[in-house]
């Protein structure tokens, strides 16, 4: 640290962390209204139909439909698909700000929380691009401000003058207190990458943690964040058999998954086919995999033997997980989400199936323009669509 | 060359050194030529080769990116750009081809662990690991056709070279060594002649007398 010390205020002033608002949360009407705005996205028609445009059709189409304020900013002459994909997240971020605003009391808490994970992405790329030594204006290209810091202190922390000032900056982000452990212990750079992990771990604790405070819904959702742990972690697990794999794998494990680390580490050994089965078909993610087996290959015969064969043997070449089974798991996972949202209509779980649905529209439109863009076939790129 | 020539026996003999001097070389350029040659042709192959999977790498390179620019946007990947702590070297070296220096490059820190990439795996998907690869493998084998294409430049101008003086040897300079030689002989042999028949006259006079 360089000594300099920034008064509370001072970092308020910073338009950093602006407070909560607790009270009585309306959530019927933040719920219904954001179950409208839901209705609003984009559909799969529209998906469809923007697979058969061009780009600057699909700007044209975009700008018709929530997109209008962004698209204007664009040259309409001459679209720079850089340009277009900064412009969309923006839009993103605007509207998680949106919904922040929108929610009070404990939705509001979650959705904070929820949104946290953006803060994690800036500020991993601030401290990055402070180490690189680049501008604050490059810097500023790749951020998008949807989570609790908003643009204005994004712009702050983009501002300091060296790495540790931005640390510095920090000092009343809810995850400081890892980044400064961090800083203080390093002797020389600290290892960035490790630092991230950490920060997305103390992140999903929180988060379940968070959601153990009895708001509707958030019981539902901690499953469905339970379900995202072991998912990322099985699928880490995959990529880090095919290379070289560390005696200890449950440092870059998330924590608070269904599955323990445990499991995972014993897993990590495993070479044979059945004890990798015995353990694979005990799990919960073996449904969700079957299903997104299916979904993938509809005309297998036999889904789930297939399903099977097809993950063990990934498994047992060590060859990374299937881009396209990714994102189909990730679209079941979303619907299952949306399917418990309808179920409790007023809880924390409309906000995020909200939330969710918006981050994967601007992902599903920025994976048409950018598959258009390299030639991409649009049957293949139907398959990166999360709709 | 002919005006200064002097029919000498020493003349003679160094121009019978300087043919033996140019025919050992013109002998060795010839087998330094063949030598350079075989080895352009064996270079020559392996580039092919190499410049024929460097075609399909870069097209599989930017098939991965065209995935992983779908996947996570080129703001994710600047992201992950972002975080690339260790910057691969390049050391020149070279090695020896019958006195010739072939550029050799010796890399490191191209190829990585997905441990080593700096990116946190926890934020990126494994498109990322695949597009990282993928390009890793294209930087690998852009050194090592860098280093052949160099080489090839290098023997193909030695062997033009080459060419050049083994021609100049073998139709230029030794046959005009030759001349030299045959000329300054029939010079020596004329002399020779005038000399016998010089005596011959002087021993026929004197017996006259």
């Amino acid at each position: 640290m360089n000594g300099k010390m920034f008064s509370p205020s001072q970092l308020r002033a910073g338009l950093m962390l602006k407070p909560a608002t607790p009270g009585p949360a309306n959530a019927h009407y933040t719920c219904t209204r954001l179950r409208v705005r839901r209705t609003r996205l984009l559909g799969r028609e529209d998906y469809m139909r923007m697979l058969e445009m061009d780009i600057p059709q699909i700007a044209r189409f975009i700008g018709e439909h929530g997109y209008a304020k962004e698209i204007h900013t664009l040259d309409s002459t001459r679209f720079d698909t850089d340009r277009l994909e900064v412009v969309l997240m923006q839009n993103l971020s605007e509207a998680c700000q949106n919904v922040r605003e929108l929610t009070s009391g404990p939705l509001r808490l979650l959705t904070e929380w929820y949104l946290h994970r953006w803060d994690i992405v800036n500020i991993m790329v601030i401290l990055r691009g402070k180490r690189k030594g680049f501008s604050k204006e490059r810097i500023a290209d790749v951020i998008a401000p949807a989570g609790d810091i908003d643009a204005a202190a994004i712009r702050y922390l983009a501002e300091a003058p060296s790495e540790r000032e931005v640390v510095d900056r920090l000092v009343l982000w809810q995850l400081y207190p890892i980044i400064a452990k961090e800083y203080a212990q390093a002797k020389g750079d600290v290892n960035l990458s490790a630092l991230e992990t950490r920060l997305y771990r103390q992140y999903y604790i929180d988060l379940l943690r968070k959601c153990e405070t009895g708001i509707p819904g958030a019981d539902l959702f901690a499953a469905s964040v339970r379900l995202e742990i072991d998912l990322a972690n099985f699928r880490n697990l995959i990529r880090i058999r095919t290379g070289t794999v560390p005696e200890d794998i449950r440092e870059q494990m998330l924590i608070g998954g269904d599955i323990p680390l445990d499991e995972f580490q014993r897993l990590a050994g495993v070479d044979e086919k059945d004890a990798f089965l015995t353990f694979f078909r005990g799990t919960h993610l073996f449904p969700l995999l079957v299903d997104s087996y299916n979904a993938l290959f509809p005309d297998a015969a036999k889904a789930k033997e297939e399903a099977e064969k097809f993950i063990a043997e990934r498994w047992l070449e060590r060859k990374r997980p299937l881009h396209e089974m990714e994102r189909t798991v990730n679209r079941l996972r979303l619907s299952r989400l949306e399917q418990l949202s309808k179920r409790n209509p007023f809880s924390i779980l409309p906000v995020l199936v909200y939330l969710e649905r918006k981050k994967y529209e601007v992902f599903n439109i920025r994976a048409i323009i950018r598959g258009l863009e390299d030639g991409v076939p649009p049957e293949k790129i139907q398959q990166f669509l999360v709709i | 060359m002919q005006g200064s020539i002097q029919a000498t026996r020493s003349e003679l003999l160094a121009v019978k050194r300087r043919i033996i001097i140019a025919e050992r070389g013109h002998r060795l350029l010839k087998m330094k030529r063949d030598v350079l040659i075989l080895e352009l042709i064996r270079i020559a192959k392996d580039a092919r080769q190499t410049m024929l999977q460097l075609e399909k790498e870069y097209r599989t390179s930017l098939d991965t990116l065209a995935v992983a620019q779908m996947m996570e946007g080129s703001i994710g990947i600047a992201i992950v750009a972002f975080s690339v702590e260790t910057v691969p070297e390049l050391k020149p070296g070279t090695r020896n081809v019958m006195g010739m220096r072939l550029p050799v490059y010796s890399s490191t820190g191209v190829k990585k662990e997905l441990a080593n990439r700096g990116y946190s795996l926890i934020s990126t998907s494994s498109v990322i690991d695949e597009a990282a690869e993928a390009f890793e493998g294209l930087t690998t084998l852009l050194i090592h056709a860098a280093e052949l294409e160099a080489a090839v430049r290098i023997l193909t101008a030695e062997i033009t070279r080459l060419r050049r003086r083994v021609n100049a040897l073998e139709f230029s300079v030794i046959p005009e060594l030759y001349r030299i030689r045959d000329t300054i002989t029939s010079q020596r042999d004329e002399l020779e002649r005038e000399e016998l028949s010089r005596i011959f006259w002087m021993k026929k006079k004197r017996a006259g007398l």
